[in-house]
């Protein structure tokens, strides 16, 4: 192919670069008019207004974006101005429910109320602990009790001297032991024993016996008479200790019940205190100090009872909660119950109710991080149960999945009124629609925010501004004109494309802190285009060992590559390594053989497991392309076979497809392929050339290895014309371009590649059918028909073999 | 070691009816007074066993007020839990006091092993004023036994009753 023709490929340096240009006192005027910081997004932004807006059941918002997009501070911005619009929602309690101890009560209470509540039964206890003890301790109180023991005592004492007395009068004794009575016969005042008994006239003994025999019966009588005179005291002393508690409190809890009657739910709650007090009278007067240390809990609980668990406070907000959980397990999204130690047991009761996020942003909006959240047991579960049934049961997983069979708190669930927004990637939505399907329903809005902007002229001063912005905000050196240009370029270099700009926010902050950090190691006041530049090229360096070992490798013949020369069936295709926040590209030798076969193109890489299935697709696709393009009217009888050369790791992806059909059509034509162009790009069946990914990476990877070994003005690659536009390439590039040092090709059909690649005409068929003599798809068509003939032949000999 | 040469010894004499209280602060302005040893001396009372020698003794038990047989063996049982009563008494007396009295209990009508106990040894016995009626005041004053004898009426017998 004469040089003149391949000039038309050529792709001219202006477009191999997008330059920005900004009118030069740009940086000067957007210091003092910055831009809005979320520019690009409306739709995104729309979403997000139309969910937070939406007050209906459902209606939360995912919001679709990657990690760096600015996607929460974008999130935040739009709710708090929201939040400002929606009035404050009411406090939430917990406090003792009295007739069920394990299903703690909850109430609720106007903003503000809560803690209000929370102090008035504060100061009820502490008046509690003053009052009780001193009704009890009063004169009034002590002299009635010492009545009720008094007549107690003698109505004991009575029984006791009666006894007495009568067994003296019969001259028996009653003698205590530590644990009962024994009736003995008394002669002479001295308790006798068998031996003064027997001495006794018969008659005597006889008498004695039967004394005793009555006394005995008489004395179990009394026995049994002492467990009720026990009862009837302690009924008169409760009778006496309500009557004291009640005066005690009753004038402290009137104002209560006064004060928080229209509160229906408070107001009994009250009351149920009240009759708790009184019930529980008796032990108010217990001695404060325990008799033995652990016992000291009874006393706390006595009033911690009526203690109040504000678990919701809003006192002080002037708008709806808008609440980020940054750690979104369990407990802190539900809420948890705590318990404490005590003598080696677990003890809990409704003052370690806790509550979580979810109670925290009731009334409001709770933003929470998808991949955290799903990454956290039970919590996704949760977190929707408590969406569909409209509240909050704070309780534990294993109660709540019904593993634990142990009595614990159940506190009463509260009713949500909740905005959820989820933040997280695509690929989390998207596999949340599909395989959860509750998902839908309850996260009825996507807001998805977009990767790039159009790199349009308004656009590129709104994106210039935002840097000015940032600049500021995060108190950089002022960047010049010449920086933002810079900036713009590398943000669209960014985005793969010279016709758009990354929205990946955290990228571009990294950027310009850079290149305020390059600025300042110099002295300057303002960042210049050459601190983007440097900040740049430095990150490139920092992350760039990898690449740096592979061009080694190159410059060493390990990894063979040849850029000068002609080879038959071997062809410089291109690949990317992404390792992450950084990828690279570099060349990588693609060889073909041929052979009479039976229509097969062995794909070696698939062969062995090391293809990915869209690097299979694309070389069926380039095996059909072959079939259809030639000997049409022959079967095709070729065996091929194509191998990415020392490539040990996996291939994916059909960037290489037209490398691949070039090294096939190079075998089948004996044509050779120059060594100093490489080529990347993928192709459909119809020989069509198609835009590919990473396509600066490629051709910069072929460069520098081509620099390392001089530029001789032949080296160049091929790449699809439909990337041109996606073209950014580093700016010695461009120079080396202007300098006919290195060339980049734009090709639409595989029959331009393949002419570039071996200097040879490809051939257009004619009307006859045939292609032009000497031409590259007129040698590759020859082969075949050779191919299919000699297979024919070899089909007839074995036929008549097997006759014979 | 002749009488003379050993050291002086206060023995506090209690009967399972005796007020410890009052015994004790004798005992300890006699300490104070002249350096001895402190020694205690419970004098078991046999009415136990005499009761249970007789063949219709029952015990009322105050729960519930059911009757149980009260034999020799109960009676041994009780004697002990008095004497046991009276040691608990005097020890935290003791304690209080910071003394480490010896305890020895022994049965009244046993005067070999009173003797044997008295020794021949300076004693002061600090004994309740009604013992002077009982049979070992007289061996005491026999073995020409220092006695000081407190007013302490017997505790009278009368059933136990606390108030709920």
């Amino acid at each position: 192919m004469a040089a003149d023709a391949i000039q038309q490929y050529h792709v001219q340096p202006d477009a191999l670069r997008k330059l920005c240009s900004l009118p030069a006192d740009f940086a000067k005027r957007s210091a003092e008019n910055t831009a809005e910081s979320h520019i690009g997004q409306q739709r995104a932004i729309d979403a997000i207004r139309f969910g937070i807006e939406m007050q209906r059941d459902g209606y939360n918002i995912y919001v679709l974006g990657p990690i760096g997009s600015n996607r929460h501070d974008l999130v935040k911005s739009l709710v708090a101005e929201h939040a400002k619009t929606r009035g404050v929602p009411p406090d939430w309690c917990y406090v003792n429910n009295f007739s069920n101890p394990e299903r703690p009560q909850s109430l609720r209470f106007p903003a503000g109320q809560g803690r209000e509540f929370r102090e008035d039964m504060r100061n009820l206890i502490g008046e509690m602990q003053l009052a009780i003890p001193a009704a009890f301790e009063g004169d009034d109180y002590r002299n009635q009790l010492r009545a009720i023991e008094e007549d107690t005592k003698k109505q004991v004492e009575e029984q006791w001297a009666s006894l007495n007395e009568r067994a003296a009068e019969e001259g028996i004794g009653v003698l205590q032991t530590p644990t009962g009575y024994v009736l003995a016969p008394i002669v002479d005042g001295k308790v006798i024993g068998d031996k003064e008994f027997n001495k006794l006239p018969e008659e005597k003994r006889k008498e004695i016996e039967a004394a005793i025999e009555r006394l005995s019966e008489d004395l179990q009588e009394r026995v049994e008479m002492m467990p009720k005179l026990r009862k009837s005291h302690r009924e008169r002393v409760k009778a006496l200790n309500e009557e004291v508690t009640e005066h005690a409190v009753s004038v402290q809890l009137a104002d209560l019940i006064d004060k928080y009657k229209s509160m229906p739910r408070v107001a009994a709650y009250l009351d149920d205190v009240q009759e708790n007090i009184i019930q529980n009278a008796h032990d108010f007067q217990e001695a404060e100090t325990p008799t033995l240390p652990f016992l000291g809990r009874d006393s706390e609980h006595l009033y911690s009872q009526y203690e109040v668990n504000l678990v919701v406070d809003n006192a002080g907000a002037d708008r709806a909660p808008v609440v980020y959980e940054a750690n979104p397990n369990y407990p802190n999204i539900i809420g948890r119950i705590e318990h404490r130690a005590e003598m080696g047991t677990l003890m809990t009761d409704f003052r370690l109710v806790r509550s979580g996020a979810l109670l925290q942003a009731n009334g409001g909006y709770l933003i929470l991080d998808t991949r955290r959240m799903l990454s956290r047991p039970f919590v996704w579960e949760a977190l929707k149960q408590s969406l569909f049934a409209k509240q909050v049961s704070i309780e534990t997983p294993g109660e709540s999945w019904g593993f634990v069979s142990t009595t614990t708190l159940k506190p009463e669930p509260i009713p949500l009124d909740v905005t959820i927004i989820l933040i997280g990637e695509r690929w989390l939505y998207y596999l949340l629609s599909h395989y959860d399907i509750e998902f839908s329903s309850l996260f009825k809005v996507a807001a998805d925010l977009d990767d790039d902007l159009e790199r349009s002229d308004d656009n590129v001063e709104q994106y210039a501004r935002l840097v000015v912005r940032k600049a500021q905000a995060r108190d950089l050196l002022p960047f010049n004109t010449a920086a933002l240009q810079r900036v713009i370029e590398e943000r669209a270099r960014y985005a793969e494309d010279s016709e758009r700009l990354s929205m990946h926010m955290s990228s571009l902050d990294d950027l310009i802190e850079q290149a305020d950090y390059w600025a300042r190691q110099h002295n300057s006041a303002e960042v210049d285009a050459g601190d983007v530049a440097k900040a740049v090229s430095e990150r490139r360096r920092r992350l760039g060992r990898m690449q740096s070992r592979v061009i080694d490798a190159i410059k060493r013949e390990t990894l063979l590559i040849d850029t000068s020369g002609e080879c038959v069936g071997q062809v410089n295709g291109l690949s990317v390594t992404d390792l992450g926040d950084f990828r690279y590209g570099h060349p990588v030798r693609i060889t073909a053989t041929t052979r009479i076969g039976t229509g097969d193109v062995v794909d070696i890489e698939r062969e062995v497991e090391l293809g990915g299935a869209i690097h299979s697709k694309g070389m069926m696709i380039l095996s059909s392309a072959l079939s259809a393009r030639y000997a049409p009217d022959l079967p095709l009888s070729l065996r091929g076979s194509v191998v990415f050369e020392q490539s040990y790791g996996g291939v994916e992806g059909d960037s290489a497809s037209v490398a691949e059909l070039s090294a096939l059509l190079s075998s089948l034509s004996s044509l050779p392929i120059r060594q100093c162009i490489a080529v990347t790009g993928s192709i459909n069946q119809l020989g069509r050339v198609q835009a590919i990914g990473g396509v600066n990476e490629k051709v910069e990877g072929f460069y520098d290895v081509c620099r390392e070994r001089g530029l001789d003005g032949s080296h160049g690659v091929i790449i699809p014309q439909d990337n041109v536009k996606h073209l950014m390439l580093r700016e010695d590039i461009v120079d080396a371009v202007k300098r006919d040092a290195f060339h980049i090709f734009a090709v639409r059909h595989i029959d331009e590649a393949i002419s570039i690649l071996t200097g040879v005409d490809a051939g257009e068929r004619a009307e006859d059918g045939s292609f032009p003599e000497g031409s590259v798809n007129a040698l590759v068509e020859r082969q075949l028909v050779e191919y299919a003939t000699a297979r024919k032949s070899f089909a007839r000999e074995a036929a008549e073999d097997d006759e014979v | 070691m002749t009488k003379s040469e050993m050291k002086l010894r206060v023995i506090i004499a209690v009967t399972e009816t005796t007020p410890v209280a009052r015994l004790w602060e004798t005992a300890l302005r006699l300490l104070r007074e002249t350096p001895a040893d402190l020694a205690a001396l419970y004098l078991q009372d046999d009415r136990w066993y005499r009761v249970a020698s007789l063949p219709f003794t029952r015990e009322i038990l105050r729960r519930g007020g059911i009757p149980v047989d009260f034999t020799q063996q109960r009676a041994e049982q009780v004697s002990r839990e008095h004497a046991a009563r009276v040691r608990e008494a005097i020890g935290k007396l003791a304690a209080e006091s910071k003394l480490e009295p010896v305890f020895e209990s022994l049965s009244e009508s046993d005067a070999v092993r009173l003797r044997e106990f008295i020794g021949s040894r300076e004693n002061i016995f600090v004994a309740p004023s009604f013992i002077s009626t009982r049979p070992i005041f007289s061996m005491l004053s026999e073995m020409n036994c220092r006695i000081e004898l407190v007013e302490a009426e017997e505790e009278e017998e009368r059933p136990a009753y606390t108030l709920p």
